[in-house]
């Protein structure tokens, strides 16, 4: 349970779904917005899950939903 | 060949990137934006991302140890305060704004606040002895 992935996907969708700008459009284009999202996604919970946390550190919870929120308006905004 | 290492981090990373493909697949942009439309129609989409965003800020607040109201507020009245709040942001969402009206900031709006409220008036308490120890 104790993993990058909740704060990081809950925020994503929260940025999906709750984006203030009414019919936006992802500037990275739909293939695009996919693209980097899925790679931001391994890459959070690879460096967090994996790599931080060997050495007794972990990303901030915070930090995570503050991008994470970000990436998922300008990635995947529905 | 590749490190067992390498192996598992591609395998453990592998399922949410999965889920980001099949709803980026099947549900597809269109599906979604009439889904979101019609609750924002609705006046829910704010009260949605509130109650979400209160539950972020309860589990993923800044600071580790933190405690209600910063120390200031004891239970019950922490749950006084953000059940009344919810309340209020319900009220707000389905009765007294127009949803048409603000529905392209108002959800941020309440995401913003929410998420405040929750790790304010409702912190889990994870200490930093904790979270090493489960690391």
């Amino acid at each position: 349970m104790n993993t990058t992935f909740y704060p990081w996907a809950l925020a994503v969708y929260m940025g999906r779904w709750f984006h203030p700008v009414a019919e936006l459009q992802s500037p990275l284009g739909f293939a695009g917005g996919a693209a980097v999202l899925m790679a931001s996604t391994w890459i959070v919970i690879v460096v967090g899950d994996l790599v931080l946390r060997r050495k007794g550190k972990r990303i901030w919870p915070w930090l995570l939903v503050t991008v994470g929120f970000g990436t998922g308006m300008l990635a995947w905004p529905a | 060949m590749l490190k067992k290492r390498l192996m598992i981090n591609i395998g453990t990373a592998l399922g949410p990137v999965t889920v980001v493909l099949l709803d980026t697949l099947f549900v597809g942009a269109e599906t979604s934006n009439a889904l979101v439309n019609s609750f924002r129609s609705s006046g829910a989409t704010p009260f949605i991302a509130w109650t979400v965003a209160l539950f972020m800020g309860h589990w993923f607040h800044p600071v580790d140890g933190l405690q209600p109201g910063f120390g200031h507020v004891g239970w019950p009245w922490n749950y006084v305060v953000f059940l009344v709040l919810t309340v209020f942001a319900g009220l707000l969402s389905f009765w007294i704004i127009d949803a048409a009206a603000v529905s392209n900031w108002f959800p941020t709006l309440m995401v913003v606040l929410g998420y405040a409220t929750g790790a304010i008036f409702w912190p889990v308490g994870l200490t930093q002895d904790a979270a090493t120890e489960s690391a």
